[in-house]
């Protein structure tokens, strides 16, 4: 018997040595997921006018919320033009992905190498990633913004504009890359494949 | 209590250490997977997932199969080209939506 219980007060006493080695761990994990699209608009917009260090005078202050309301309105109409501008662009990108991917199945059909496809079609999937990623972001800004009660909170608003501006230039450029991308891939892309058609 | 009694009279057993150690990893086995299904880890994997189920039957919308030539490549290429050029990039996404004239700021 008294055997029997040190045998259970190990095994008990290493059980909880194993539960306070993980509970940390697990602790690290859920502080991580904490992530920006888990916080709420007026946190996410908090963190943005702390990382933006944003000041603003009283009378600009009442300036904003004098006309925070009527650009409210303005920002919905703008994330709506926005998601339909995205959603095309992600459309077209697809229709672009699945013609790279008939080319591909057409010319091994034949024999022939098409790894070039392989390698812009890579390289477009990863751009499309990213640009989806600022895009879902820019979006949750708009509406963080034409939702938060700018007259209350003046800064917040700014500072989510200020954000939001960032994002819709970072958008511009992402999908200008990949307009020059495709653009530019005749000599190292579409050449080599057409002249191992041509052999 | 047949266990225990079983445990008792075998103590020094090498089975029952190794019953104990399979039990001690089972319960760290279980402890970590836990935490894993918790972490955004396991969420990331099913958006992973997700996002590779996306377009399951991309095969079945496409021409795989007829012969291809070097101009089938051009035609490809120049209309890749103009798909993103009908894209009014500037219009969609350049700065004057969001300025102070445009908001009425």
């Amino acid at each position: 018997m008294v055997q029997y219980t040190k045998m259970f007060a190990k095994t008990l006493l290493l059980s909880v040595v194993l539960g306070l080695i993980v509970w940390p761990l697990n602790v690290l994990a859920e502080n991580q997921t904490t992530n920006y699209t888990t916080m709420n608009g007026e946190a996410r917009l908090s963190q943005a006018l702390s990382s933006q260090q944003l000041n603003i005078d009283d009378n600009a202050k009442s300036d904003i919320v004098g006309k925070c309301k009527n650009a409210q309105i303005i920002l919905r109409n703008v994330q709506l033009e926005a998601e339909k501008a995205v959603r095309l662009r992600i459309n077209t990108y697809s229709s672009i992905q699945m013609d790279l991917q008939s080319i591909k199945l057409r010319m091994l059909r034949q024999g022939s190498d098409a790894s070039e496809t392989d390698l812009l079609s890579g390289k477009l999937q990863q751009m499309i990633d990213e640009f989806t990623v600022e895009a879902d972001n820019y979006g949750t800004t708009l509406s963080d913004i034409a939702n938060v009660d700018c007259v209350q909170k003046p800064e917040l608003f700014m500072a989510g504009l200020i954000l939001a501006r960032t994002q819709r230039a970072e958008l511009y450029k992402k999908t200008t890359r990949i307009k020059n991308m495709i653009e530019d891939s005749d000599s190292n892309i579409f050449t080599p494949l057409k002249k191992r058609l041509t052999l | 209590m047949k266990l225990i009694n079983t445990i008792k009279k075998n103590k020094d057993s090498p089975v029952i250490a190794i019953t104990l150690a399979i039990l001690i990893a089972l319960i760290m086995v279980i402890t970590t997977t836990t935490i894993f299904y918790k972490s955004n880890a396991y969420a990331t994997v099913k958006q992973i997932q997700a996002g590779a189920n996306a377009n399951p039957n991309l095969s079945d919308d496409i021409d795989t199969t007829s012969p291809i030539k070097a101009t089938d490549i051009d035609e490809f290429a120049q209309s890749f080209k103009q798909r993103l050029r009908n894209l009014d990039d500037y219009n969609d996404f350049g700065p004057s939506e969001l300025s102070n004239q445009n908001l009425g700021l």
